[in-house]
């Protein structure tokens, strides 16, 4: 019969040894895999956005003010959602993401709002059908929120 | 006094008309000729600078170069240059002084333009508010702070040519070529350069590894290595809002680019710009 010392002081020291084994043997490659989530995740959302103008200028271009609401929408809700997906501070070798995202974090959190604001704006004249039918006015009054970001929190292509 | 000011007009006319006809500089289309050379981002300090009081740090290889003033304040601006100072200055990069101007100082390109456009293009700074303001000299390691050794560079690559319009081509094709390569200055970061900073002219605007503050310019040329699957809509529309063929937007120092220059040209003058770049050869990236 094993003794319920030599039991509780084996378990414990298994236990402290599992413990230890998943903070150095796996914990690396949950902060890194957790950066690249993050990474993937913004880097997508991005993606989105601009196939979300792109559609809005079509939309805008084909007089179709439905259409426009729901593109310019989309665009609102992915910039809300910036914030939240650059709180993780991680950078993995292909983004362009420049670490003044993280000092400046108020700034760049008040972009994001400028984008959200622009967006929902022409998602408001769409619905009331006071758009303006320039396809570039409508996607340049939002995009020139997009660049203003891009000037001071991306870096260039390499 | 005021009683002899108001003759001054026909004491005046009778040498105007001798010295036969002149065409009055325009400084309404000096602001337009301003914005295709895109002066303002350069000449101002970010966000809260003065209006083209100078001051702004441009970072090189060759050190730091601190944009002169060039609102007319008469000490610590342009005030008071007169037309012959002006041409001199943006077409042979030398001072009212005789100094040699850096070409960090795009004159290499403005050098193509106009008389026209560039007195115009005066006319229109000497409205603009005077604002006191003396920058401080460049912060150039030896040798660069040689400002002498410029008269040796000059002579060795600077070839100070107007631009001469193709015959063979279009009017619109004219009109982006001298945009792309005077006022525009395109080249000045999207054209490799060699150790010295000359622009590599055999591969003009086929982008630049190094280019302002270490970022990489892309390449503008058609063809795989730059922007050869975009339209000529594309291509206006980029210069317009800076928007990419794929919905991105531009950013970094293009977006001064668009802001201030691309974006207030004529939507003609945008698409003479689109007209010529996809006319260029094709050319392959440097590494």
């Amino acid at each position: 019969m094993v003794s319920v010392r030599k039991t509780l002081k084996f378990g414990t020291l298994a236990a402290i040894a599992v413990a230890v084994g998943v903070a150095f043997g796996t914990s690396g490659s949950d902060v890194a895999s957790a950066a690249g989530h993050a990474y993937k995740e913004r880097n997508a959302a991005m993606k989105s956005m601009g196939g979300a103008m792109k559609k809005l200028g079509a939309a805008v271009g084909a007089g179709n003010n439905a259409d426009a609401a729901a593109a310019a929408k989309e665009i609102a809700a992915i910039a809300d959602n910036i914030p939240a997906m650059f709180k993780v501070n991680a950078v993995p070798a292909d983004s362009r993401a420049k670490p003044e995202i993280w000092t400046n974090m108020d700034d760049f959190n008040a972009k994001a709002a400028e984008t959200a604001a622009a967006a929902n704006k022409v998602a408001s004249d769409a619905m009331g059908g006071s758009l303006a039918s320039d396809p570039k006015a409508v996607v340049g009054s939002i995009g020139a929120t997009c660049g203003g970001c891009h000037k001071v929190y991306r870096a260039e292509k390499s | 006094m005021r009683q002899t000011l108001r003759f001054l007009p026909i004491l005046v006319l009778p040498a105007l008309v001798l010295a036969g006809p002149v065409r009055a500089a325009d400084a309404e289309h000096g602001a337009y000729v301003f914005a295709s050379a895109g002066c303002a981002s350069c000449h101002t300090v970010e966000k809260d600078g003065a209006f083209l009081a100078g001051g702004r740090e441009l970072k090189t290889d060759f050190g730091s170069f601190f944009t002169p003033n060039i609102t007319p304040d008469a000490e610590t601006g342009i005030g008071g240059w007169s037309d012959e100072d002006f041409l001199r200055a943006m077409r042979e990069g030398i001072s009212p002084e005789g100094d040699h101007y850096y070409p960090t100082f795009p004159y290499t390109s403005y050098a193509r333009m106009s008389d026209e456009d560039l007195l115009d293009l005066k006319a229109y700074l000497e409205t603009v508010p005077a604002v006191r303001n003396e920058v401080r000299d460049h912060d150039l390691p030896f040798p660069f702070n040689i400002r002498m050794s410029m008269f040796g560079w000059k002579l060795l690559f600077f070839d100070g040519d107007r631009f001469e319009p193709d015959p063979t081509k279009s009017e619109a094709w004219n009109r982006g070529a001298y945009l792309v390569n005077g006022p525009g200055h395109c080249g000045e970061c999207h054209s490799p350069r060699n150790i010295l900073g000359v622009v590599d002219s055999e591969r003009a605007l086929s982008g630049n590894r190094n280019g302002p503050e270490g970022d990489a310019v892309p390449n503008i040329t058609p063809g795989s290595d730059g922007i050869g699957e975009w339209s000529e809509d594309e291509i206006v529309a980029a210069l317009e809002i800076g928007m990419l063929p794929d919905g991105d937007f531009l950013g970094g120092a293009m977006t001064d680019v668009i802001e201030e220059n691309t974006g207030k040209l004529s939507d003609e003058d945008r698409r003479a710009i689109a007209t010529y770049l996809t006319s260029l050869p094709p050319l392959a990236s440097n590494d």
